[in-house]
């Protein structure tokens, strides 16, 4: 992989694509239900929901492939879509990687990413790369794409001869042969296998950084999202639920559902005193946004696995409990245990290393920490 | 302290999937009111059918369609039907299998061989029986001929279904202690089932439109009738009554599947076929191959040989100019090319709706015009002379007037290798082409028509030779006076001028075979082409 030089970018922060009340239904059936997302320009923000969600439906109304039925897009100050026009796609100026990257099977690699560009332009690049050519220098700027996502050489193949990864990667060259002032993908990792998934995610993620492009990705996959993104936006029931780093996003979930949708999480009875929760593994501290919420008293905690420690040593100030179940992940093990308090349910335990544990064994689980917690609703 | 995992409201994260590809929102308002245009086209036979018989008036309709001669004709009809569709099942399945699941030695050969009497016009193969075989007629004679005429039909759908068949199922199948029989039976066999139902329905309906080869071999159905009565005799009443019962066989048989087919799918479970395995044939390989050269012989060899006998012993007396030979292949090649053209284009706003924008309303629209493949092209012959006289007049027995009846006979022909094409162009690849900068024109041309093109020039070719043996439709519409290859095939057969005959049938071998087996290729290499996602 060659990285480009860093094109001139904006600083962060600075508005590159605003969606405002966006609404969108099918027939009777509301699929966006008053959207608002604001992506930076420069950042790569994951826009995060299950399937069904209306996220591939935003993304297309982005692009221009459908009409809202109510709001605004704006990208760089320009009025993409609202009550009155909608820009069509072919003047938008937005890249686009569709989930199964729907390379022109009628064209070679070279002609799917030279797609988009002007043939005066194509002509212009031809006569510079001629006089190139003859100092010995670099190829036209479809070949620069191809270099850039790692397929040199591959120009003259045609779709069907790719693997999945490089013809996925051929789509992202594509849409950013137009230089584009933004870039929508669509799922492009899912039809993947894992393996390949992990490499083919950090290359785009490498290429988008480098160039300082604006990208919007959709995506199902917690992970992926949080691992990936700059900025997350999780949409659910036609809104977006929350938004901000993947680090606000999973430490500072809303309320108990996202805090789940973001990641393995036990979701414990506490008691909120002041700043200080008592939890069944000891006390813990409250984190800040928390405490604005002037929660105290029975509260529901948000405890991550990775929070918490076991130790075989009985008798201290954690929890007692018993070892149902180990999964080892080779980085890590994911243990589960049985709290001896009636009426509770098993908690979950992540720890580094190969820590071996046996089925049954008794052990005392405590935590580390600070955490948020929400008022606990009346049963 | 108690623990509780669950607290606090549970938000419903995961809403039910509607439908894999987001629903467009747009109705393609021009593309409906195309379609619903061809539609209505389409429909002409059926209204002509139900205009006549009121005109004829009901009592009356009741009393021709229940005389002894009527039912005569009927019972011909429909025994003969039965019989030829079982012997196609039978030899097209049995073929099938064999070339598709067997080591049988040359199956390269035999996949081409045993399909090309496809391409021979019905009436060829009969002219060629008759005039071997003088004994060759009445009812063993036609089911004879039809049976090696028509067992392609059966042949071509069952041996795709047996290719794209899953050995895995097999393999599966003998090890949960089914014998080979057994295995072939429930689960080879009725996985083929729907494509040897649609291969039957697709026999009857050839064998109740089929005028030409029953003519030659002196055999009444209710199509030759309707044809004496409405051609020579100018009974328009019993003509009427007659195409009446003719259309609802017709639609019986097409029915009748759509029962027996009932609402099961087949669907593979898992998407890749790990290569071809096939049974060994071993002390059944030499009988095998015995019947394969005789069906062969009897239905390919016996009218092409019989063509080359004629020629060859035919002196130049008896042989028609090569002028008005050449002329009729003209005129011929012209029909047919406009033919094609139509029938394609007729089928494109039909399968762009129906792919495109997959709804209920769409598929009932598309499965409507197929309905046309149950009409009798002689019905829609009989429809268009009446329309016209009676509405169009200067259209009657012109030229215009007998392309858009083969456009209205061959359009389920086109509307089949149309769909395909356009499923090869998904919008997806339009919405990429369109958020690079291109037009929505720019991306038709340099898009979708590479894509397309292919299929839709395969459509063309599908209904130009299906144009080129045709007979029955032709000699209704024909204008005054012109000659095409199957007209003249036509009158020299009548008068027993089998040397003079024999050329015109030549032609017409030579035109339909050498694009079928084009086709064939192109078909065969389809899903390929499909690899943009793999």
């Amino acid at each position: 992989m060659v990285r480009p030089a860093p094109l001139a970018n904006g600083a962060l922060g600075v508005t590159g694509l605003r969606i405002t009340d966006l609404h969108k239904s099918f027939g009777d059936q509301a699929v966006l239900s008053g959207v608002d997302l604001e992506v930076p320009e420069g950042s790569l923000t994951a826009v995060l929901g299950p399937s069904g969600s209306g996220k591939t439906t935003l993304l297309r109304i982005v692009a221009g492939f459908e009409r809202a039925d109510r709001g605004n897009v704006e990208l760089g100050g320009r009025v993409l879509e609202n009550a009155d026009r909608s820009l069509p796609p072919e003047q938008r100026g937005i890249g686009y990687v569709p989930q199964e990257g729907s390379l022109f099977p009628h064209l070679t690699v070279a002609a799917n990413v030279a797609f988009g560009v002007r043939r005066s332009t194509l002509r212009a690049e031809r006569r510079r790369f001629a006089l190139r050519a003859e100092r010995g220098g670099a190829g036209s700027h479809a070949g620069q794409l191809l270099e850039m996502v790692g397929l040199t050489g591959l120009g003259g193949r045609y779709p069907h001869q790719l693997s999945g990864g490089q013809q996925q990667r051929v789509a992202l060259a594509r849409a950013l042969a137009i230089r584009p002032a933004l870039v929508l993908l669509d799922e492009p990792f899912s039809s993947l296998d894992a393996g390949l998934r992990a490499s083919v995610r950090s290359d785009v993620q490498d290429v988008l950084r480098a160039g300082g492009i604006t990208a919007v990705l959709v995506t199902h996959d917690q992970d992926e999202a949080l691992s990936v993104a700059d900025q997350v936006a999780v949409i659910r029931d036609g809104a977006i639920g929350q938004h901000g780093t993947p680090q606000e996003l999973y430490d500072h979930p809303v309320d108990p559902a996202m805090a789940r949708f973001l990641g393995d999480a036990n979701l414990i009875a506490a008691t909120v005193d002041g700043d200080r929760v008592t939890t069944p593994f000891g006390p813990m501290g409250l984190r800040a946004d928390a405490r604005s919420r002037s929660c105290s008293g029975h509260a529901v905690a948000l405890v991550r696995p990775e929070q918490l420690a076991l130790s075989t040593t009985i008798g201290g100030a954690g929890m007692a409990a018993t070892v149902v179940r180990t999964e080892f992940h080779g980085h890590d093990t994911v243990i589960t245990v049985d709290p001896h308090s009636p009426g509770s349910l098993p908690v979950t335990i992540r720890a580094e290393g190969d820590l071996v544990v046996a089925d049954g064994t008794e052990v005392e689980v405590t935590a580390e920490g600070s955490v948020v917690a929400w008022p606990a609703t009346p049963e | 302290m108690a623990l509780t995992a669950t607290a606090g409201p549970e938000l419903d994260l995961v809403e039910p999937i509607t439908s894999p590809v987001p629903a467009r929102s747009r109705q393609p308002v021009v593309l409906w009111i195309v379609a619903i245009a061809v539609a209505a086209l389409l429909a002409l036979p059926l209204v002509y059918v139900v205009v006549q018989a009121t005109q004829t008036g009901w009592s009356e309709m009741v009393h021709l369609v229940f005389r002894r001669f009527t039912l005569g004709l009927l019972w011909n009809t429909v025994r003969l039907s039965a019989a030829v569709t079982v012997a196609c099942a039978v030899i097209g399945t049995a073929t099938a299998w064999l070339v598709e699941q067997t080591d049988l030695p040359g199956r390269r050969f035999w996949a081409v061989a045993v399909v090309l009497p496809v391409a021979i016009p019905d009436f060829v193969i009969g002219f060629g029986w008759v005039s071997v075989a003088p004994a060759v007629h009445g009812f063993l004679g036609a089911w004879l001929v039809m049976t090696l005429a028509l067992y392609p039909l059966v042949y071509l759908p069952v041996a795709a279904s047996f290719r794209g068949s899953d050995p895995g199922q097999q393999e599966v199948a003998r090890s949960l202690g089914l014998s080979r029989p057994a295995t072939f039976a429930r689960v080879t066999l009725a996985q083929a089932r729907p494509a040897l139902l649609g291969g039957c329905v697709l026999v009857s309906l050839a064998l109740l439109a089929e005028y030409g080869a029953f003519e030659i071999l002196r055999y009444q159905t209710l199509t030759t009738e309707i044809f004496f009565e409405s051609q020579r005799s100018y009974n328009i009443p019993v003509a009427s009554s007659l195409s009446l019962i003719l259309v609802v066989v017709s639609f019986a048989v097409l029915g009748g599947e759509a029962m027996v087919r009932g609402r099961g799918r087949i669907t593979r479970t898992t998407r890749a076929i790990r290569g071809r395995r096939v049974h060994a044939l071993g002390r059944a390989t030499l009988p095998a191959l015995a019947g394969l050269v005789t069906l062969v012989g009897l239905a390919l060899g016996v009218p092409v040989g019989v063509v080359v006998y004629w020629l060859a012993s035919g002196g130049s007396t008896t042989l028609p100019s090569s002028t008005s030979l050449t002329g009729a292949a003209l005129t011929t090649a012209g029909y047919a090319a406009a033919a094609g053209l139509l029938a394609t284009l007729l089928a494109l706003p039909v399968a762009l709706l129906a792919v495109r924008h997959p709804r209920r309303s769409t598929a009932t629209l598309e499965r409507g015009t197929f309905v046309v493949q149950a009409v009798p092209g002689l019905i829609i012959a009989l429809a268009l002379v009446f329309f016209s006289i009676r509405v169009l007049r200067p259209l009657y027995l012109s030229t215009p007037l007998l392309i858009i009846g083969y456009g209205i006979m061959f359009f389920p022909l086109a509307l089949v290798a149309v769909r395909t094409s356009v499923a090869q162009a998904p919008l997806a690849l339009e919405d990429v082409a369109r958020s690079l900068g291109r037009r929505r024109l720019a991306v038709w041309w340099r898009v979708v028509l590479p894509l397309v093109g292919p299929g839709l020039a395969a459509a063309f070719c599908l209904v130009f030779l299906s144009t080129v043996t045709e007979l029955t439709l032709t000699l209704v519409l024909v204008p005054t006076g012109v000659q095409t290859l199957a007209t003249q095939f036509w009158a020299y057969t009548g008068n027993l001028s089998y040397a003079a005959a024999a050329p015109y049938a030549g032609l017409m071998i030579a035109i339909a075979v050498v694009p079928s087996y084009v086709l064939g290729r192109w078909f065969d290499r389809l899903p390929s082409r499909t690899g943009h996602s793999a």
